[in-house]
């Protein structure tokens, strides 16, 4: 399955944020966006869920066009993890995750609904946590726990915005590793906003830079992330240097 | 450590055993509530009353006195209190999970001050505008209706309505974002509440003491005839919103995810808060306002179930019909024959409740 925007523009009010975005992200491939803060990065992951409607442009998944989907059907093709956390107190752990099963499940959840919700709870290794209340957990906790909620909807696509920013390094890099074996294992399309360009260049296959509400280039992780580039968006002087591990990583210099 | 399924099914086993509780325990304050007032009659009176009404074939009346006091007076009582404590406490949960905020209630949206404004403007410009036959009784049928009241409770229930629609054309400028709701509900609150003043300040002392009485909020109006069309509001607005119980659940996680689960979530909220305030304007304007409610029994269950609201609108709804039932009874005895108003009593109980809650620690997942 692919995703294919072509010459979407975006904004709120008057105010434009995304000018002519074209960009393909398929499915079983992690498709990460970068770029400064107020470049569009949240919009355009918020259009593509379809949270936002837009009007200039085109969203289409295997050629279907987002806005025609019904919404039932929207929510088995595509789930989302936001970047703040937003939850009821009292509410456990076990029940966040199985409000993710809600375009599947009726009134009461079936056997393939908690089914569902355990395997997510174990991917994200958060089962002993399942009987807590959500406002018990620690903010890393509850990252994965939305991590696990988006899991349970099984979903062909799966838009997260800044999916690691509250976890600590150990956490960053399990979760990243978990999703990256999720798309390439299950055939299931990421598209992951992010700020961390080590993480990117380690588990993404394809990078959509922006810059001002534009994509300013898109291809491989190594294409994409360049000394050039990324003085060129974000004004940072950078090294790319090769690791121990015959990795590549960025080393940030000056601004 | 359980896993997904036997940790659902205890957390449903516990669920439905304090729907349970909750239910007998109505049933049983219900008996004791007709059985208990300025003039005690023993329960077992009680229960030949009941089924000499459903049954007058079969079981005999215990006296003329009994029967007519059951009847008449405390049955449609205690069911109006019932039903307004159902209307409450299923709204209460209905508003705070649709806006996400622990501390909205029919009070804290301007419902409440919307249904004062109504009440008072019919009670101090009703004479002037409808002259000698306001205070006319008339005949439908089913017995003798002063008009006076019939246009109290209209205007009351009319103006509840009123105060959730512009609540909602405001909230149309964000796609019904909640804290634009609930801002707008707090402000149309204000508003009301500036006019249910200013008309106490020009009413006559009679008038005066009419309105200072409806805000106190009681079960005085209670008759047949008012609960017998609030009967089948409350329960099919309860109904309607407990098949909605799953798509709650979904915007607990914020609207934009609720959205990437399929809820079109501004039709969700106005709809539900429409249904709500429905219910709720039904009853308030036969009772008048009674505070607190609304906003603690949703809170009491959450804390004992969690926020599942499968579970927590029943259990809401039943634990507002307990409380108000309970409180009335309390209202009817405390200083017999003298009878307090329940709006007056529900105030204190729930100022105590939650100085409690807070101090308590219990409230720490309040969040």
């Amino acid at each position: 399955m692919k995703l294919e925007i072509t010459g979407l523009n975006q904004g709120y009010g008057k105010k434009e944020i995304l000018f002519d975005i074209n960009a393909i992200a398929d499915a079983g491939k992690v498709t990460s966006i970068l770029g400064p803060n107020g470049s569009g990065k949240s919009t355009l992951i918020k259009t593509v869920t379809g949270i936002l409607p837009y009007s200039v442009g085109n969203v289409t998944f295997d050629g279907r066009e987002l806005s025609g989907l019904d919404l039932g059907e929207r929510a088995k093709l595509i789930s989302y993890v936001p970047q703040s956390f937003s939850y009821m107190s009292y509410t456990s752990v076990m029940e966040t995750v199985m409000t993710g099963r809600t375009p599947h499940m009726g009134w009461e959840p079936g056997d393939r609904d908690l089914e569902a919700v355990q395997e997510s709870l174990a991917f994200m290794d958060i089962e002993s946590l399942s009987d807590l209340n959500i406002n018990e957990l620690s903010g890393g906790q509850r990252q994965r726990v939305f991590i696990a909620r988006a899991l349970a909807q099984e979903s062909k696509f799966m838009m997260f915005d800044e999916p690691t920013s509250s976890l600590d390094i150990k956490y960053q890099i399990e979760t990243m590793k978990k999703l990256h074996a999720l798309a390439h294992n299950r055939n299931i399309g990421l598209v992951v906003a992010m700020h961390d360009l080590n993480l990117v260049l380690r588990y993404s296959d394809e990078v959509i830079l922006l810059k001002g509400g534009r994509v300013h280039s898109r291809g491989s992780p190594r294409e994409i992330i360049s000394e050039e580039s990324l003085r060129d968006v974000y004004g940072v002087e950078s090294e790319i240097v090769e690791g121990r591990d015959g990795r590549t990583y960025i080393h940030m210099m000056d601004v | 450590m359980q896993d997904a399924q036997s940790l659902y099914k205890s957390e449903k086993t516990k669920r439905i055993r304090l729907i349970q509780i909750l239910s007998v325990s109505l049933v049983a304050a219900f008996l004791g509530s007709l059985s208990l007032g300025s003039i005690y009659i023993a329960p077992i009176d009680v229960l030949k009353s009941i089924g000499h009404g459903l049954f007058p074939a079969w079981v005999d009346s215990p006296s003329q006195v009994t029967y007519t006091i059951i009847s008449v007076v405390r049955i449609p009582r205690c069911l109006l209190a019932i039903l307004a404590g159902f209307a409450l406490g299923v709204s209460g949960a209905v508003m705070q999970s649709t806006l996400r905020n622990p501390l909205v209630s029919p009070f804290t949206l301007g419902l409440s001050s919307a249904a004062s404004f109504g009440a008072a403007l019919i009670i101090v410009s009703g004479p002037m505008i409808f002259g000698a036959f306001f205070n006319k009784s008339i005949n439908f049928g089913i017995g003798p209706f002063y008009v006076s009241s019939v246009l109290v409770v209209i205007s009351a229930f009319a103006f509840g309505i009123l105060s959730m629609l512009i609540v909602l054309a405001i909230g149309r400028i964000n796609d019904q974002s909640r804290s634009i709701v609930i801002l707008g509900g707090v402000i149309i609150g204000y508003l009301f509440q500036a006019g249910v003043t200013a008309l106490k300040y020009i009413s006559e002392d009679g008038a005066l003491r009419e309105i200072t009485i409806w805000l106190m909020g009681g079960m005085w109006g209670a008759s047949w005839k008012s609960v017998l069309p609030l009967i089948p509001i409350v329960l099919v607005c309860c109904a309607v919103l407990y098949r909605k119980a799953v798509l709650f659940n979904a915007l607990s996680g914020g609207d934009d995810v609720a959205k990437t689960l399929g809820v079109d979530v501004p039709k969700f909220r106005r709809d539900t808060l429409l249904v709500a305030t429905l219910c709720t304007s039904a009853c308030i304007a036969f009772t008048g306002i009674i505070g607190f409610i609304g906003l603690m029994s949703p809170h009491i269950c959450r804390m004992m179930i969690g926020n599942d609201q499968r579970y927590l609108l029943p259990a809401s709804t039943l634990m507002g019909a307990l409380i108000l039932l309970i409180s009335d009874t309390a209202a009817r005895m405390i200083l017999a024959p003298v009878e307090l108003p329940v709006g007056v009593l529900m105030y204190l109980i729930g100022g105590a409740f939650f100085i409690y809650l807070i101090t308590s620690g219990r409230g720490r997942g309040m969040e």
